[in-house]
């Protein structure tokens, strides 16, 4: 698995050196030009707010799903692990319809005589609107995994010990879950960083992804290397904030494994 | 890059190659692309897909075949463009023989060096119009425009017809339209500039970003493919946009309440294309020399409303839907006619990167 990981990396890394020639010719023009230092930015900054967003969404459904019985459970996980079974594509085109013109909204703003009512699509909001909706099913599994397995005479005991029903979450309930929180968190911004299509269909000219400018240079111009050496920028980024991530929140995250699953 | 695995130079252990491609199979993410023998009896032809790959194939291999014997193998939803003709190219292994290029993406594969020549002993020049069609390293069978479309419900008969027009939003207000795509936009802000035709290349880009600007914030959807232009104005998301003219064509004979403008359109041809090496690339020529002719041609335009290269093909095409097409004289003679190849062969990474620049700002 390492080899299949590291192996293609390692091209990647070296074509960004080498392709066409020999040098950090890549590297150099993506310095020089500040469009893609921006591109990044708003590929970091929106796949943060759609993380948070999921986090907040996501959190109170999976602690439902946990603790209000199987029924619950039931209606819950079906509801979120619905549009897995849609295309990408469908669903974005989906959002497409509903939040755009001749949609139910902008139907309500007709009959509300709304005059100049906010555009839902084609902007920020509807790429972050539409990538909260394919992601919260991944945090809301992965932080379900964690809290379907807490004791809940943890928090019993908490109780019968004197402490309030938000105490008993806030110090007993929620340091168990840290470890689903952890990995949501970084499953949903991982993903969220390489997103091409929902905030090509969804965003506005701003939301142009990184992944968008890495496609452009693949298919198009056909400058691998510097499509390498965008990757390989991406890359470090990435790990960089992760390794942030780690330092200051990480509790039992993937860097430290400890938590997950252990009694 | 992951299929550099298969070549044989390749310093790796088998054990670890096995490991790898077992991992890789495992995940998924391997697309393993056949190889197919030489001196076959079949070409495979690389599509679309959707209704476009159909027509393709009822037009104008279904036919060639029943003429020549010759299979044609269709792989569809495939990548169409010169970074798969490279990788074919560089790593030996190709998923398909021929493919049709849009105007740009030909300029770019031809300069990089990834096509075949294309062997005008098969290709026959005896019912084709070569002018119009030949290309050393391509073959011309049908065009497309970059047109204006705008809802006749919003402007009726006067409604924008130039690009001068698409920037007027005092006389034409509305949420706009447009591809998100360097080298058609910078031409469109030129021509919206009063730039005459001829003057347009080489490309004067200070003065076509700064017309840019002016339209800044009134394209409301920068669209990045061929469907999605057609929903955001059959929606009504947009009052107009540009579109592609078969595209155009094809949503104004379903019904929606649009008019097409050639005023200040932009002609440019497809080419069918053969990667450098391809095993049936004998086979693709003897597919250029039946596609290229006058019923092929006439065949598939009627059908994507795309107007054919062959001037022999016209006659054959019913004349109430000649209009429709970018190609009928009074549309033609309107147009600008795409040229720039060796401008854009210099500057397209150039370009995009101001473009990208501009966008995000």
């Amino acid at each position: 698995m390492t080899a299949a990981l590291f192996y293609p990396l390692s091209l990647m890394v070296w074509r960004s050196f080498s392709d066409p020639e020999l040098g950090f010719q890549h590297y150099l023009r993506l310095a020089e030009q500040p469009v893609y230092l921006r591109i990044t930015l708003t590929t970091l900054e929106v796949s943060a707010i759609v993380t948070l967003a999921c986090l907040l969404i996501g959190y109170p459904v999976a602690y439902a799903a946990s603790n209000r019985g199987p029924r619950m459970r039931l209606i819950l996980l079906a509801t979120v692990m619905m549009p897995f079974w849609t295309s990408l594509l469908v669903r974005t085109y989906a959002f497409m319809v509903i939040l755009g013109q001749g949609g139910p909204f902008t139907s309500l703003f007709d009959i509300l005589a709304w005059q100049e009512p906010p555009r839902l699509i084609y902007n920020r909001f509807g790429a972050i609107l539409g990538m909260i909706y394919v992601m919260l099913p991944f945090m809301v599994m992965t932080i379900f995994a964690v809290t379907s397995e807490i004791d809940a005479n943890y928090r019993k005991a908490a109780r019968s010990l004197g402490a309030g029903p938000w105490r008993a979450f806030t110090d007993v309930y929620l340091p168990q879950s840290y470890p689903g929180i952890t990995g949501g968190v970084l499953l949903v911004f991982i993903v969220s960083i390489g997103f091409y299509v929902t905030p090509a269909l969804l965003g506005g000219r701003k939301e142009t992804f990184i992944a968008q400018v890495i496609q452009l240079n693949v298919q198009e111009i056909i400058n691998w290397g510097f499509a390498a050496g965008l990757a390989v920028v991406l890359l470090i980024v990435t790990m960089t904030l992760l390794l942030v991530y780690d330092r200051l929140l990480g509790h039992e995250s993937v860097m430290r494994p400890r938590g997950v699953g252990s009694e | 890059m992951v299929s550099k695995l298969s070549l044989p130079n390749n310093r790796i252990s088998r054990r670890k190659a096995l490991k790898i491609g077992g991992a890789a199979a495992a995940t998924g993410l391997l697309y393993t692309p056949a190889i197919h023998a030489a001196s076959s009896n079949k070409v495979v032809v690389g599509t679309w897909g959707g209704t476009y790959g159909a027509d393709q194939k009822e037009t104008l291999f279904d036919p060639f075949t029943e003429a020549t014997g010759i299979e044609v193998e269709i792989i569809n939803g495939s990548a169409m463009n010169s970074a798969a003709a490279k990788r074919f190219v560089e790593t030996g292994t190709y998923e398909w023989d021929a493919a049709g290029f849009g105007q740009i993406e030909f300029t770019v594969a031809h300069s990089n060096g990834l096509l075949e020549p294309i062997d005008y002993s098969v290709v026959s020049s005896d019912d084709k119009t070569p002018d119009t069609q030949f290309h050393d390293f391509g073959v011309s069978i049908s065009t497309t425009s970059e047109t204006i479309c705008y809802r006749t419900d919003v402007f009726g008969d006067d409604g924008p017809r130039t690009w001068a027009d698409y920037w007027d939003v005092e006389k034409y207000p509305g949420p706009r339209g447009m591809w998100k795509n360097a080298y058609t936009f910078v031409v469109f802000c030129l021509l919206a500039d009063g730039v005459p035709y001829e003057e347009v290349y080489p490309l004067d880009l200070e003065r076509a970003f700064a017309k840019a600007d002016e339209i800044k914030d009134d394209v409301t959807v920068w669209w990045t493919s061929g469907s999605q232009s057609q929903d955001v104005i059959r929606s009504k998301n947009v009052v107009m946009t540009e579109l592609w003219s078969g595209r155009a064509a094809a949503l104004k004979k379903e019904g929606v309440p649009i008019e097409i403008s050639y005023d200040s359109g932009v002609l440019s041809k497809g080419w069918w294309v053969i990667p450098k090496g391809a095993p049936n690339r004998e086979n693709a020529m003897k597919l250029f020399d039946f596609i290229a002719g006058p019923k092929p041609g006439a065949d598939f335009a009627t059908r994507q409303l795309y107007g054919p290269t062959n001037l022999k093909s016209i006659d054959l095409i019913e004349p109430d839907l000649r209009p429709l097409m970018n190609t009928s004289p009074e549309n033609f003679d309107k147009q600008l006619q795409y040229e720039g190849g060796d401008y854009w062969v210099e500057n397209l990474a150039k370009v995009n990167e101001r473009f990208l620049t501009w966008l995000v700002t």
